[in-house]
């Protein structure tokens, strides 16, 4: 198969029309990147703030069923 | 005489709907499609990135509209999303509210956001594309202003699913406005055979051949199949993030959480 432009500055012109095919290119991957992005920057932060949740709470039962005794070697 | 064994045993029917009424459940799901999303993802961005240069650099130009039709390598398949993902958010709404499947809310609630990213991409590629073919960004036309109605539709259907989050009835009202906002996409379908429009009808159908030449309509089918395995991704993933939050109360979400840190 053979590319349809001979040279990059071709290609990157597209004919006159490189204005709009380029900018349909860079909106659509800027927002599927970025809602990607989002979506696992959303989906880490859930994680970390469960993972201090469960902390605290094993914190909390650990105080409670076990009272601070003196510590012997 | 009626048979009584049937009244102590389940019928073979309603066993069948109880697995599957379980299987639909959220912590199923979320076991069942996490490993899903690393293959879906690495599978749709090859489809991607091979329609994406196959049409940019390899495609044949159009004999009337030049280079500027290789827009169509990401506005068609975006436009076609939007129209199916608002679909599948009408027959997901259906199955909640009939059926009470909670996973069938978080799947549609999931879906919305890229529903409406991929209704904007297509009319901001759409207008983009009409400026150098029609001599315009905008025209109310009858599948341009459908198209926007049904952007509308997705940003009420979000706000819904935003609204009613901390409350019994979450998930209820958008799954009602999903449903009746459905009457709009028959009308986006047909609104290029019903009215006189500047858009022209559709690339593919089910029933014919392609009317455009191989070079151009393979590169196109391989972005439409990327793009419906990038939202199947994107579903899975979003989904489970919701699953997480909404139950991690549950014992499996507290395990989970814990063997992510070892």
């Amino acid at each position: 198969m053979q590319p349809y432009f001979y040279s990059i500055s071709e290609f990157v012109a597209m004919g006159k029309h490189g204005v709009f095919v380029w900018s349909c290119w860079a909106i659509t991957i800027g927002v599927m990147l970025a809602f990607i992005i989002y979506s696992r920057r959303q989906r880490q932060a859930l994680i970390k703030q469960l993972t201090i949740q469960q902390a605290r709470q094993a914190q909390r039962t650990t105080k409670k069923s076990t009272p601070i005794t003196k510590q012997y070697d | 005489m009626p048979n009584l064994n049937n009244v102590s045993s389940p019928s073979l029917w309603q066993r069948i709907w109880q697995g599957f009424l379980t299987t639909v459940g959220t912590k199923q799901f979320f076991q069942i499609f996490s490993p899903w999303v690393k293959w879906l993802a690495i599978l749709a961005s090859l489809c991607l990135l091979i329609g994406s240069v196959w049409g940019l650099a390899f495609a044949p130009p159009d004999y009337l509209q030049g280079n500027s039709y290789r827009i169509i390598f990401i506005h068609v398949p975006a436009a076609s999303l939007a129209i199916s993902i608002y679909f599948s958010l009408a027959v997901l709404g259906v199955i909640y509210l009939v059926w009470k499947i909670k996973t069938a809310s978080l799947v549609a609630q999931a879906l919305a956001p890229m529903g409406f990213l991929l209704c904007v991409i297509s009319l901001l590629t759409g207008s983009i594309w009409a400026k150098p073919t029609w001599g315009t960004y905008w025209v109310w036309d009858a599948r341009l202003t459908s198209m926007l109605i049904l952007a509308f539709l997705y940003a009420g259907v979000m706000a819904l699913f935003a609204a009613f989050e901390h409350t019994a009835n979450r998930g209820k009202a958008a799954a009602i406005l999903s449903i009746v906002g459905a009457v709009n996409l028959p009308i986006i379908k047909y609104s290029v055979e019903w009215w006189n429009t500047l858009h022209q009808g559709a690339t593919f159908s089910l029933t014919e051949a392609p009317k455009m030449s191989a070079d151009m309509w393979m590169p196109l089918l391989l972005m439409i199949i990327g793009s419906y395995l990038l939202v199947a991704t994107m579903a899975i993933y979003r989904t489970n993030t919701l699953i997480l939050h909404r139950d991690q109360g549950k014992a499996w979400v507290k395990e989970y959480i814990r063997a992510q840190h070892k």
